[in-house]
């Protein structure tokens, strides 16, 4: 319960970095590319400092493929970008997520075992609920070049696998035991 | 100067000869024996034996497409990753395991024992699919 309360708290105060007004303005290509790539490197810097800290097998495993896959995802942002010649631009929501980062890393820096793996799960479940909704909401219907919407619609599944997986990495944790060795299918 | 009598020398020189066109022939068998051998052997690797198929699964957006796929036992299979980050093919008990297949990328496995296999991505466990060899 006093899990679910923090965790709800989470999701509020986050979300307000990317609350509607942040959007007000539809954001042109650059400043989506430039979402995109401050949205990557923030979650892969959160993997890292996870990889370090947590002993838990299913955080690690995660925080090692939210490492892998956002920075496959920043790689072919990068490739499709230079390819059509966009340089990421920054803009009000690259700016609130970076600010809205260092706070979390901080916290992330100063936490220890299984308070670390709470906030830090409890986090990426939040986080890639904001990504996925801003993803669908923002991004995709804000993308003027077919290429880079057409991208990101087809990154999209794999934002929201990462919003599953974070999903069931924390119940593991909250059970106190590995729920990832369950039954696969 | 040469020292043999005129008829052997005439037979010596037959068999010389035949001994020149020895490794002639020989090669001339060898090329034969190799064009036929190369044009064999794609049909070996490319087309399955009797009765025998391809299945093709395509691992993208996360999903392994078709979710379900039923083979029969010396069936080819083959998961083509045309997805935007690596992905394995792995039973969720015994079977099989692919290791890492990149983007672009395809790994092929000849079909197992009959039986029902259930298997996931270990990068990304909520990617399910099942394999049947029946």
């Amino acid at each position: 319960m006093k899990i679910k309360v923090i965790a709800a708290a989470v999701v509020l105060v986050t979300s307000l970095s990317l609350a509607p007004r942040s959007y007000a303005q539809a954001p042109s290509d650059p400043q989506i590319v430039g979402i995109v790539l401050a949205a990557d490197d923030i979650d892969i810097n959160y993997g890292k400092i996870a990889l370090l800290k947590s002993k838990n097998k299913d955080v690690r495993d995660f925080a090692q493929q939210m490492v892998t896959d956002h920075s496959a995802v920043q790689k072919s942002v990068r490739e499709l970008a230079a390819k059509l010649g966009v340089t990421a631009q920054d803009s009000d929501t690259s700016k609130s997520l970076n600010s809205k980062a260092e706070e979390i890393t901080t916290k992330l820096n100063t936490l220890k075992g299984k308070a670390f793996d709470k906030f830090y799960i409890d986090n990426e479940v939040v986080y890639h609920k904001q990504v996925t909704d801003a993803v669908a909401a923002v991004l995709i219907p804000s993308a003027q070049n077919a290429e880079l919407k057409s991208a990101l619609e087809g990154a999209q599944p794999l934002f929201l696998g990462h919003l599953e997986h974070s999903q069931k990495v924390q119940a593991s944790v909250e059970k106190g035991k590995s729920a990832m060795t369950a039954k696969a299918y | 100067m040469n020292m043999l009598p005129h008829n052997e020398n005439t037979g010596v020189r037959e068999l010389q000869r035949y001994a020149l066109l020895l490794p002639a022939l020989l090669m001339i068998i060898a090329l034969l024996a190799g064009r036929s051998g190369s044009q064999s052997r794609p049909k070996a690797s490319n087309v399955p034996t009797a009765g025998a198929a391809i299945q093709i699964i395509e691992i993208k957006q996360l999903k392994f497409l078709p979710m379900a796929v039923t083979v029969h036992p010396g069936d080819k299979i083959e998961w083509t990753n045309n997805d935007i980050v690596p992905h394995t093919a792995t039973t969720v008990n015994k079977g099989f395991d692919s290791g890492s297949i990149g983007v672009g990328e395809t790994w092929a496995l000849t079909a197992p024992a009959k039986g029902t296999y259930f298997y996931t991505c270990t990068f990304h466990p909520n990617m399910k699919a099942k394999l049947v060899v029946e």
